[in-house]
């Protein structure tokens, strides 16, 4: 309930001062794809295994298409890997591998001559494979999840060929795939097939008393020509899902990142 | 607008996951009644000392090396003294995975064929139960169901590569577990493994003529009372020797019982008990477990004239014939043995908070 009227909160205070303006230029208008790496600090606490925080270092790889015409469309996929440990590992021993895959579609609310705000509506595809071999060496672990929700872009002309872009993004109604907290197998089916067909059992679906997604972006973008634009990151996400017969699962991610445009 | 955003900015550079508590604030341990025939009694009027039995119960709900805990039942004279669920008080009415734990299982099972007279010795060679899952080398027709019980079939099976392996074949588990390189002479070298027990089960099974877990329910868990429980076979459908049976606590508690009474259970015998003193006597020494002393399936601990079933997580069942006393204490079970192998501190406690 208090994630619910923190969204609707945020939604409500960045939402209420819309106003029209005048027109204004951006930098991406003639710019369709970009890359991005990004390194950062990656929090995970799965209960079903127990209540501490696995933590680590992550590493990423980003891709994304965009179309900003007038409107904003964009898809964009992302490779995650992060070694991770709790408090009592003196060296990281599990793994997280986590692929994303966004698509989102936003119309240009505001317009004045330094920036622009976009609102409009995401569609999120999001696998996450986890390995905890000093707790739990037989099991599959993974948080996968599908979510509709709500997203907004925020550009600001600081600069002659500088601009910041703040994206925020909240799932509104997900299905979710999570590992049972009680299996009855000794051993998971550890081969790739099995595996896979792991990642697609389970299934939930609920809302934001089950699942909650958050992403904030900060971008600093600089153009360096007409067709290409050098932009550093920052990204926070965090994600929650509880199912029926799984334990609650949360993750925060923080990544810094360099993004090339072209 | 922009104001809002950099406090939106702020907020997400301070947020991070916080560890929680491990288990349950502490809420004692009296036992509540369940009508499943356990009879309850306090610990004083067991003749135990409170404040032993409050330390080893502070150990599970708020010591971080016990964070794995799910359960720690005491019985004493028979009765329940002594319960909790530090993780959620719903695990007592759930089953739960007893990792090696069912490798002293299979071995009172042995017990309960010897009692039928379905066995007629443990030192009969494995090839004579089932000779068409031997390779061609001769040596291995040697190994005996006693060097199996002891960990000393002297085949090269490596947990670490070959238990799943042996989960996953579809062919004969026993077949696999015997195809391994006979690297020493049975009845020689110590080894702890889950290959061993697997020789076992396949024995039951082909004396009894049906797998293992047919057997156990008409022999030891109806018998006992014991309604809810699961246990894996092999795909070959031989039921696993080593691992894959999952209990209540209380009912892991019956079996303790069971074992305080030499095989007997309302006055029938169900175990033979000779072979149950056999089994819980030291046989030989785990080089992988700091030389622990290993009867057939069972920890000894000779300090206190005891022994235990032990399973990952490190899960117990004690059983301590001079105290009268039983104590089940069930956890996580997968863990590294690096974060959870403190049982002895709770067995030390437990019995010597007998008076």
């Amino acid at each position: 309930m208090r994630h619910t009227l923190l969204i609707a909160l945020l939604y409500g205070y960045f939402g209420g001062s819309l106003t029209a303006q005048a027109d204004s230029t951006q930098l991406l208008k003639n710019i369709n794809n970009s890359i991005a790496i990004n390194i950062g600090w990656h929090q995970v606490k799965d209960e079903n295994i127990h209540r501490k925080v696995h933590e680590g270092v992550q590493y990423g790889l980003a891709y994304s298409h965009l179309r900003t015409p007038k409107n904003r469309l964009q898809f964009s996929s992302q490779l995650q890997y992060a070694r991770l440990r709790t408090e009592y590992e003196p060296t990281p021993t599990s793994t997280s591998v986590q692929l994303y895959l966004h698509g989102n579609y936003a119309w240009r609310c505001l317009e004045a001559e330094t920036y622009q705000l976009y609102l409009g509506a995401s569609a999120v595809a999001q696998y996450r494979f986890y390995s905890f071999p000093n707790w739990d060496e037989s099991h599959v672990y993974w948080a996968d999840d599908i979510s509709l929700g709500l997203s907004s872009y925020f550009d600001w002309q600081i600069a002659d060929k500088r601009q910041l872009m703040v994206t925020f993004q909240a799932s509104l109604v997900s299905l979710f795939s999570r590992p049972a907290a009680y299996r009855n197998q000794k051993i998971d089916d550890l081969s790739f097939g099995g595996v896979l067909s792991k990642m697609h059992s389970n299934w939930d679906i609920g809302t934001l008393n089950k699942a909650i997604g958050l992403h904030f972006k900060l971008e600093y973008q600089i153009e360096l020509s007409a067709q290409l634009t050098q932009a550093f990151s920052y990204t926070a996400r965090y994600h929650r899902l509880e199912g029926n017969n799984s334990a609650a699962w949360q993750q925060i991610e923080h990544n810094v990142g360099v993004q090339l445009y072209f | 607008m922009k104001k809002r955003y950099l406090l939106l900015l702020l907020f997400s550079l301070t947020a991070c996951l916080q560890d929680q508590q491990f288990s349950l604030p502490y809420l004692g341990y009296t036992p509540l009644d369940q009508n499943d025939n356990w009879q309850l009694a306090s610990p004083a009027a067991e003749q135990m000392d409170s404040s032993l039995l409050e330390q080893a119960y502070e150990l599970v709900y708020s010591d971080e090396r016990f964070l794995m805990a799910r359960s720690l039942l005491v019985f004493r004279n028979g009765k329940l003294v002594a319960e909790a669920y530090p993780n959620d008080l719903d695990d007592i009415q759930k089953i739960y995975p007893i990792q090696s734990c069912t490798q002293s299982i299979t071995s009172i099972l042995v017990g309960a064929a010897l009692q039928q007279q379905l066995l007629d010795s443990i030192q009969t060679p494995l090839y004579d139960y089932y000779p068409n899952e031997f390779d061609t080398d001769n040596r291995k027709q040697t190994i005996t169901l006693e060097d199996a019980l002891k960990m000393q079939a002297g085949l090269a099976f490596d947990n670490s590569r070959q238990t799943k392996v042996l989960y996953t074949t579809k062919g004969s588990s026993v077949g696999y577990v015997l195809q391994q390189d006979y690297k020493f002479v049975a009845g020689t070298q110590t080894k702890y493994n889950n290959g061993a027990p697997q020789l076992v089960s396949a024995v039951l099974s082909s004396q009894t003529q049906q797998p293992l877990v047919d057997f156990a329910r008409q022999n030891l868990f109806t018998p006992l009372g014991i309604e809810h429980w699961q246990w894996e076979n092999a795909k070959d459908g031989t039921t696993f020797g080593a691992f894959g049976l999952q209990l209540r606590p209380r009912d892991l508690g019956k079996i303790g019982q069971l074992l305080l009474q030499k095989g007997s259970w309302n006055n029938q015998q169900w175990i033979d008990s000779s072979y149950l003193a056999e089994a819980t006597q030291i046989h030989t020494y785990l080089p992988a477990f700091a030389t622990a002393p290993y009867g057939y399936y069972f920890w000894i601990i000779p300090q206190y004239h005891a022994y235990a079933m032990v399973g990952d997580g490190g899960q117990f069942v004690l059983v301590a014939p001079d105290q009268n006393l039983v104590a089940v204490y069930t956890a996580g079970a997968y863990t590294n043995p690096a974060f959870f192998d403190n049982r002895m501190e709770l067995i030390d406690l437990l019995i010597k908070s007998c008076n």
